[in-house]
């Protein structure tokens, strides 16, 4: 990002960090617990140089009933409609927006219409992390939230048929392979009936490891080139993963 | 930013200089030809590389292998010259922006690419990678002008693992830079989106097609379609109007309303007749998944009854604008999911699926 956009970036960075406790505060109030998956997820599992910007957030929650949060969505003038996954409103800020989404029990995806359940273990391992600003200039802004557990996020991100999603799975893969336990990671695959479906895609990022499409994936989001050390590491993890997967084993 | 170099450092470079001039030389060549050890040769292509006199290239599978190339004295007293006129106060403290601001005309440039297109469309962020169009005379200047400690210049891939706050990558022009460009309210230049558009309509990747339609939802009314330089006949004169031409209908076939006037779809496609054997998106992560469907297709008989149901959807995900692929005479790969997201995160209302 510019030092221009920065200056801009850096305020709509600054709300959504602060609207992001705020909800997340308001919600316990309520008896709501909301787990943040989508881009401050993956921040929290990617290092610096594969982090990209993020403005947007979601939650997940298994509360059904989340009226209790109209009001705090239209005070921080997010409006607020119901849909059949949740909740959602967004935030007009200049030209730009910030989009809220609270999904409800299980995550659809757009592009497979596939849908991830919750584990009923996700309260309890999801971790208080601190989230921090990509920016610079809000450096000192020390906001946290319960994250989702690395095991799902990144089943999440391999759910999607979208090159963005595994763009961000790769960078999990890389920067927190050690925080994943691959058990667990296929039990909740499974429970969603996803795993032969997680199970190709992994086996796909290894065929387009080969063919240099994952390269070219690395360059169009970060602007960078995919260095031999993280094709070698990359590689290795997924077979790892994939070795772990019980209908391999057995 | 230090720009002079103090008397040994000149030295150094003039010998070398005057051995390579514009050519690559490596590591071990300057030690060899400066006679001096390992330590001197890392400290003198250190300084001339922080001070943008020195244009270093690594290798995409050894990341530890670098080339190096001069930049050329006349390029280097230009920058020396423009950094001359920055007021002391602010020498060392301009940040990327500023300076694009500050060169004003010295020199021509346009931003093009994924910055250029979220000043318009304000969606998706880019990645950290400047991308600025040049004159291809001009790449030294650049390089010595724009090098600082938060920032590196790359004329190819950028191979950098360290953290450095800007990339920026030079691209050369196919047109003249003045006509393609304008002048932002903050004082930069940045490529009009008419032009702009053809550029991500050229790149076809996943993220660029994403930042054109975008773009145009976010400034149809702005948009100069017609006459010199609009965005018709720029599609025609580069062999784009079946892709302009098609995304725009897709965006009035997901929002079941007429998003861009009927009329500019019907000019587009009086510009062209007959079929292409052009397949789009040419996105390579696209085109891998499309042709391997196609080739498991070709064997269905060995596949279980579970492979081919996902086979078929798997297709249909690719086949979505069937009918609009043979409006247009191409064979279109873009899924309708990617469209719809883009008109539903930036508000546009979605007609049924």
């Amino acid at each position: 990002m510019l030092d221009l956009e920065r200056s801009e970036a850096s305020k709509i960075e600054e709300i959504s960090l602060k609207d992001l406790e705020r909800i997340d505060r308001e919600a316990k109030n309520f008896g709501i617990d909301l787990i943040l998956i989508g881009g401050y997820a993956v921040r929290a599992y990617t290092g610096q140089r594969s982090w990209r910007f993020t403005k947007d957030i979601d939650f997940i929650t298994i509360k059904r009933d989340l009226m209790a949060l109209r009001g705090i969505f239209e005070m921080l003038k997010y409006g607020f409609e119901q849909t059949e996954f949740g909740v959602k409103g967004s935030k007009k800020i200049n030209r730009e927006s910030i989009e809220l989404h609270i999904s409800v029990d299980k995550v659809m995806d757009w592009s497979t219409n596939l849908e991830y359940k919750l584990p009923e273990d996700l309260f309890a391992k999801a971790s208080k992390v601190n989230i921090n600003a990509s920016l610079e200039e809000n450096k000192d802004f020390k906001v946290s939230g319960m994250v989702a557990p690395v095991e799902d996020v990144l089943i999440m991100k391999l759910m999607t048929e979208r090159a963005r999603d595994h763009f961000d799975a790769i960078a999990i893969i890389l920067d927190s392979f050690e925080k994943v336990n691959m058990q667990r990671f296929w039990a909740n695959s499974r429970q969603s009936n996803l795993n032969q479906h997680v199970k190709k895609r992994l086996n796909s990022l290894l065929a387009d490891l080969k063919k240099g499409l994952v390269k070219k994936l690395w360059r169009e989001f970060t602007g960078r080139i995919f260095i031999r050390e993280q094709e070698v590491t990359l590689k290795e993890r997924i077979n790892k993963l994939l070795e772990k997967d019980p209908t391999i084993a057995k | 930013m230090r720009k002079e170099m103090p008397e040994w450092l000149k030295k150094q470079y003039n010998r070398l200089w005057v051995r390579y001039k514009n050519q690559a030389f490596t590591f071990k060549d300057v030690t060899k030809e400066l006679g001096i050890s390992r330590a001197m040769t890392i400290k003198t292509l250190w300084e001339l590389e922080q001070r943008g006199f020195l244009n270093k290239e690594r290798s995409e599978i050894d990341y530890r292998a670098r080339t190096y190339k001069l930049i050329s004295p006349e390029d280097i007293n230009f920058a020396i010259g423009l950094y001359s006129l920055v007021e002391k106060e602010k020498l060392g403290k301009q940040g990327l922006i500023e300076k694009f601001v500050f060169v004003d005309d010295s020199l021509s440039y346009a931003m093009t690419g994924s910055h250029a297109a979220y000043y318009y469309h304000r969606y998706m962020v880019p990645p950290r990678v400047l991308e600025i169009k040049i004159e291809p005379r001009d790449e030294g200047k650049w390089i010595a002008f724009l090098t600082d400690e938060r920032t590196r210049v790359f004329t190819g891939d950028i191979i950098e693992a360290r953290k450095i706050s800007n990339y920026v990558k030079l691209l050369h022009s196919a047109r003249p830079i003045n006509s393609i460009r304008k002048k932002t309210e903050e004082g930069y230049y940045i490529e009009k989106p008419e032009f702009l558009l053809m550029e991500l309509l050229e790149r076809q990747t996943q993220t660029s097609i994403v930042e054109a339609i975008a773009i145009i939802l976010q400034e149809k009314d702005k948009l100069k379609w017609r006459g010199s330089n609009g965005l018709i006949d720029l599609a025609k004169e580069s062999g784009f109007s079946r892709r302009l031409g098609f995304l725009l209908d897709a965006i009035n076939f997901e929002s079941s309303k007429s998003v861009i006037e009927a009329k500019i779809i019907q000019d587009i496609k009086s510009d062209f007749r007959g079929k292409s054997d052009e397949i789009f998106p040419r996105d390579e992560i696209f085109l891998s998944r499309f042709l391997e469907l196609r080739n498991k297709s070709m064997h269905r008989a060995l596949l279980t009854t579970e492979e081919i149901e996902e086979l078929t959807r798997m297709k249909e995900r690719f086949e979505g604008y069937r009918k609009l692929s043979e409006k247009w005479g191409f064979q279109a790969i873009l899924p309708r999911d990617f469209v719809r997201k883009v008109l539903e995160d930036l508000g546009v209302r979605l007609g049924k699926k």
